[in-house]
């Protein structure tokens, strides 16, 4: 079957999340691939909600947070608090994030681009609860698309920490989550060098040189001598997502 | 014996009470249950140089800030969810006419929690290593007395007023969720807690033994509870957990009239400026556009 950047995308992240673990996932894309997971090799993984909503089996997609269609089948509706505590408490295996900048160790930028704090030239929204999942989640998955002017060698600002200055820096500012684990773009997937926390290359999705991925990064990746290619999305799981997402909220959008 | 004194007032009343340059904290989280009556009215009396403080904020403070009533925000993030930015936060942190105090989700409760409990500050662990800790004054890197590890403590929110809805109340301030509610809701009780004054609006007042009988139903207490005010759709246009749905042709119309300052004036004229009081307000969105976000035959459970 024929499969697009976003289905490959949610498989690829699907296979990052194992059973039985707790994720903390945002709509979207995210909760895409916990519903795959859930379908096919973690049946027993759990998903909180940043809203607060535990556990749900949801039949209609949420538009965006705080969206109630998530409590469908929930074994727990909570608050947002509560579930912060779970993340601090140490409870969370993975936490899900987003970026509009990100840097060679994984930290990110969600708060201005361009300019001075004080007078920035694009300002965003903020951390949400971006930072609370990255200090504080076992480890994270980043999904965003590879373009040369998110991928920078300087943050504007850091708002969500990866790996900060790379090495034990993390661990040293007194961290508790393990940091990112996986970056899952439209070109590759991304992991970090064990030492140095540097981001390195993990897998080229299909039909994508290293050369290309390289060339969107403004920091130089590294590039281990053997990098697999991204396993496409088989006949089940293309049908599995096209029916969680029937309505067309996410993927082939109406 | 000394009648209780009534906490309901008229919307105008309890506005009426917020100075000029007070810090006012603000209900609710993303497009859920902002006490949007009580920021109107705000609006319509034209306050200046308010200190918004919030932990996830949306439309909200958003139009606070494009009405020329606010001069700086604490929270964690300011944004129209699935439609894009908050085109007035925006525009007024790029041309410097606000402050910003960065904070993460935990960072901004933790003010709210530290005020609520009477205590200088909170522990945590989010905002370590980032530049939140290092741009936002109120937080500090500090080492636990224990075990020598390194914390981030968050110092309590310093609020002269804060504004909250929920769903009923009785005439003294006895706050109230309905039995049947969707999610909880702590964070609104330590925003209210952290606060020298509260204002409340409830979607209906009930009789003092309704609440009584249902006292495990009170979230905040009428003994720190300044006014109450009765506004049902309070929360328009966004949700009030069992009560009603956000209104997203509502918050889609608001987002699109934030984009030019002639269609800004308009949506005012018409929603805010035009509308006398709540009531009007509500003739405006119109009867049978309230009863297409009414629960339960909207969502309930999905």
């Amino acid at each position: 079957m024929q499969y697009s950047t976003e289905e490959l995308m949610i498989v690829a992240a699907s296979k990052q999340l194992k059973n039985e673990e707790v994720v903390f996932v945002g709509t979207g894309l995210p909760m895409l691939a916990c519903l795959v997971a859930k379908a096919t090799h973690a049946p027993n993984l759990y998903m909180l909600f940043e809203s607060g909503i535990i556990d749900p089996k949801p039949v209609h997609l949420p538009k965006g947070v705080g969206d109630f269609k998530l409590l469908k089948g929930a074994t727990k509706s909570t608050s947002l608090n509560y579930v912060l505590s779970l993340l601090q408490g140490g409870f969370i295996d993975v936490g899900f994030l987003g970026a509009a900048e990100v840097d060679q160790y994984g930290n990110i930028n969600t708060t201005f681009i361009g300019g001075t704090y004080e007078n920035p030239k694009l300002r965003l929204p903020g951390s949400g609860g971006a930072n609370d999942i990255a200090s504080n989640a076992k480890r994270t998955l980043v999904i965003m698309p590879h373009q040369k002017r998110k991928f920078k060698k300087n943050l504007s600002y850091l708002t969500t920490p990866g790996h900060l200055q790379g090495g034990e820096s993390r661990y040293e500012a007194g961290l508790k989550g393990g940091g990112p684990s996986r970056i899952i773009t439209d070109k590759a997937i991304l992991d970090f060098e064990p030492t140095s926390k540097k981001m390195r290359v993990n897998a080229l999705h299909p039909g994508v040189t290293i050369e290309e991925v390289q060339e969107l990064t403004e920091f130089e990746l590294v590039i281990p001598a053997d990098i697999p290619t991204t396993l496409t999305p088989t006949d089940t799981e293309l049908t599995l997502i096209r029916n969680i997402d029937k309505e067309g909220v996410y993927i082939n959008k109406k | 014996m000394l009648k209780k004194r009534s906490k309901v007032v008229s919307l105008e009343q309890a506005i009426s009470n917020i100075k000029d340059g007070s810090s006012v904290a603000i209900g609710g989280h993303t497009f859920r249950r902002h006490p949007m009556a009580l920021v109107y009215e705000i609006i319509r009396q034209k306050k200046k140089g308010l200190k918004l403080l919030g932990w996830n904020n949306a439309n909200d403070m958003d139009i606070l800030v494009g009405t020329g009533c606010a001069e700086s925000i604490e929270t964690s993030y300011v944004g129209m969810s699935m439609f894009g930015l908050a085109n007035h936060f925006r525009k007024a942190v790029e041309n410097g006419r606000i402050k910003v105090n960065e904070h993460s989700e935990t960072t901004a409760i933790d003010m709210f929690r530290a005020g609520s409990l009477g205590l200088d500050f909170m522990p945590t662990k989010a905002s370590l290593g980032s530049d939140i800790i290092r741009t936002n004054p109120r937080i500090k890197e500090i080492e636990c007395p224990f075990t020598q590890q390194k914390y981030a403590a968050v110092k309590a929110a310093d609020v002269d007023v804060a504004i909250i809805h929920a769903h009923f109340s009785d005439e003294y301030g006895n706050i109230g969720l309905d039995r049947n509610r969707l999610m909880e809701n702590e964070m609104d009780a330590l925003i209210a807690k952290s606060a020298k004054k509260v204002i409340v609006s409830v979607e209906q007042i009930v009789n003092e033994e309704f609440v009584k009988n249902n006292a495990h139903l009170t979230f905040v207490p009428g003994i720190y509870v300044h006014s109450v005010v009765e506004a049902p759709y309070g929360a328009h246009p966004t949700a009030c957990d069992s009560r009603y749905d956000y209104d997203l042709n509502h918050l889609e119309e608001y987002h699109n009239a934030t984009k030019e300052s002639n269609s800004f004036i308009e949506y005012l004229n018409k929603y805010v400026y035009g509308a006398k009081d709540h009531y009007d307000y509500l003739d405006k969105i119109g009867l049978q556009n309230l009863k297409k976000i009414k629960r339960p035959e909207v969502i309930v459970y999905g």
